[in-house]
């Protein structure tokens, strides 16, 4: 008994330690440092009477409703999450594929880089005016739709050449996690969504206000875009061309 | 024959000079050399400093305030001045103004591609105008003086505009198969039309649950104790103006214990949804999820994630005001159980050790 009990001490030691979480307080950070709102105010609140309605904000500069007769304009950490730019960022813009080969793929990146500061994220779409096609529009290289399928909605895997189309893939690049999920992979693609099908502009990055990621640099979010084209031997031959627009804009 | 002699002297004499000229010292030989690579070594210092690499055509713009909130009176206008800077190369802008609506429950927008509502934009700048492209050097910035105008009678409804500005596509390279990329840059404007100031705020939650890691019947939430406990709360916005809500999630436990966690006021646009967040939570690392609950938690938006050592019956509430014109406040609640899985696996590991060991012993 006595060795049992020893060993059932050793052993239950052994495994608490084993066992032991590294232990993390809650807070209110990132890797660098994070507070949701871009300023700490030191106090206020609203109040209001039978006739009018204040808004105060105590330790922050220029934050206050501006109103003059019939309007209210509205700035400061109760309305606005910052006053600080948002800007947007595209690498290269003329995407040459060069000569294409039959059955070969071609490959471009473009990287995309996104600065805000304010607490309710960003997004970035993409959509394709239209198919790549010749300057008369009598032909086109057709979207993809991977090797077993995708949508403009959903990645799907596209190694091989002789399927052919064009696409795009994403890819993070300093971190983050803001690219779509379906983009597991630099094999995973997608076709672009097209404006003059009537499809809507699909969200390429973006950072939601989510708090399960602690990877919330505001500045300098990056990511990388390859287009991919593979046209088939039967092919007219003949310059293709198209527009991609990105539109960056914060969350409300 | 003496001018053939002389001729020949002065031959001998000028092939004596220019072998004097040709033998230079050794001396003189070195130093040129090194003159030589001095020369060429300051060539490609200075080539290395002030050549400036060649980059790709680039877009890089910013645009200032990123969002706007207005409440206005039906025949009123407002200026609002906002500021376009150019960091990359030169480019060819318009400035637009679409409506947008919610897309989906996290603050992301569809914008519209057809103008409409009864707002009037129009830019106050005496040279520009939207809708018409103007240029913008590189380093540049230009202020854009957007007036908005609401005209009499229009509906007391909110109205939500992004204010953006776009880049005119290069010309493609001729002969060569290619893609243009084509910038957009906006700024949110939630635009309140309202002739009393009273706000008609609807708000209700609409769904306010932890994600289990296991379910027994449709109630019974059960966590690991160990586990992290993720929370969602989602309000809906059935008004005709937007509402930032206030409030906190309040974590009781069997033993009275209690913790209180803040929402953050973000808007909630009138009809729709969106997942609100409260602070201070703990955090995952989307980029290397450990399991495959990290993975679904990553897919999920979350409200709130709680991190501790859970053991028994906790209750969560939320109390939610839906704004300043909101009188009352919303209450909703959850619960979950917290049970050492972990911990009572580790000890029955352990015991049936020790006693294959003690036999073993005993067996010695």
């Amino acid at each position: 008994m006595k060795n049992f009990v020893f060993c059932f001490i050793v052993l239950l030691f052994a495994f608490c330690f084993l066992h032991l979480n590294k232990a993390i307080a809650d807070n209110l950070s990132g890797p660098n440092y994070k507070i949701q709102f871009s300023n700490i105010s030191s106090g206020g609140a609203p109040a209001s009477s039978s006739n009018y309605n204040i808004y105060t904000s105590l330790g922050q500069s220029a934050a206050q409703q501006f109103s003059s007769t019939g309007y209210l304009l509205r700035a400061g950490i109760k309305y606005l999450y910052s006053i600080a730019p948002f800007s947007f960022s595209l690498s290269a813009t003329n995407i040459n594929f060069g000569t294409l080969i039959p059955n070969s793929f071609s490959n471009q990146t473009t990287d995309l880089t996104v600065s805000f500061s304010s607490a309710q994220g960003y997004q970035v779409t993409a959509m394709e005016k239209d198919k790549l096609k010749t300057l008369d529009g009598a032909n086109n290289i057709p979207d993809t739709s991977c090797d077993s399928g995708c949508l403009i909605s959903s990645a799907g895997t596209w190694s091989l050449a002789t399927n052919n189309g064009f696409g795009y893939n994403m890819g993070n690049l300093n971190g983050n996690s803001d690219v779509p999920a379906d983009f597991s992979s630099s094999s995973k693609f997608r076709p672009f969504a097209n404006l003059a099908s009537g499809d809507s502009a699909q969200i390429v990055m973006s950072a939601s206000p989510n708090i399960s990621s602690n990877k919330y640099h505001n500045s300098n979010r990056k990511s990388r875009l390859t287009f991919q084209i593979s046209v088939s031997t039967t092919q007219a031959a003949g310059t293709y061309q198209t527009v991609v627009r990105f539109t960056a804009i914060p969350k409300y | 024959m003496s001018d053939l002699l002389q001729y020949q002297n002065i031959n001998t004499i000028s092939k004596q000079q220019m072998t004097k000229n040709k033998q230079i010292p050794n001396s003189k030989k070195k130093s040129s050399i090194w003159s030589l690579i001095i020369a060429y070594g300051l060539f490609l210092v200075s080539y290395l400093l002030f050549i400036s690499p060649v980059f790709a055509q680039q877009i890089n713009l910013s645009i200032s305030p990123p969002h706007l909130e207005v409440v206005i009176k039906p025949g009123k206008s407002i200026l609002v001045a906002y500021t376009v800077q150019n960091l990359g190369d030169p480019v060819v802008i318009i400035p637009k103004v679409l409506p947008f609506v919610p897309k989906d429950n996290q603050g992301n927008i569809t914008i519209q591609e057809d103008f409409e509502g009864p707002i009037r934009f129009a830019l106050d700048n005496a040279d520009l105008q939207l809708d018409k492209p103007f240029f913008l050097k590189s380093q540049a910035a230009q202020q854009l003086l957007l007036r908005m105008r609401i005209p009499d009678g229009a509906p007391e409804w909110d109205y939500y505009y992004t204010f953006f500005v776009e880049t005119q596509p290069f010309p493609g390279t001729e002969g060569v198969t290619s893609s243009q990329a084509q910038a957009r840059i906006g700024s949110n404007i939630l635009a309140t039309v309202t002739q009393t100031g009273v706000f008609n705020v609807k708000g209700r939650v609409a769904f306010f649950d932890v994600i289990p890691r296991f379910k027994l019947g449709k109630n019974i939430n059960i966590f690991d104790s160990s586990d992290q406990i993720p929370i969602v709360l989602i309000l809906e916005n059935n008004g005709k103006n937007l509402f930032k809500p206030e409030g906190n999630i309040v974590l009781s436990g069997i033993f009275g214990e209690k913790a209180k966690y803040d929402i953050l006021p973000q808007n909630i646009l009138a009809g729709s949804q969106r997942v609100v967040l409260a602070s201070p939570s703990a955090q995952l690392n989307c980029d290397l999820p450990k399991n495959n609950q990290e993975v679904k938690l990553c897919q999920n938006p979350l409200s709130l994630l709680l991190s501790g050592f859970f053991a028994g019956r906790y209750t969560l509430s939320a109390e939610i005001n839906f704004g300043d014109n909101s009188p009352t406040n919303f209450f909703a609640s959850t619960s979950f159980i917290g049970l050492p899985f972990k911990f009572l696996l580790g000890l029955l590991v352990v015991i049936i050790a020790a006693v294959i060991l003690v036999r073993r012993l005993q067996k010695d």
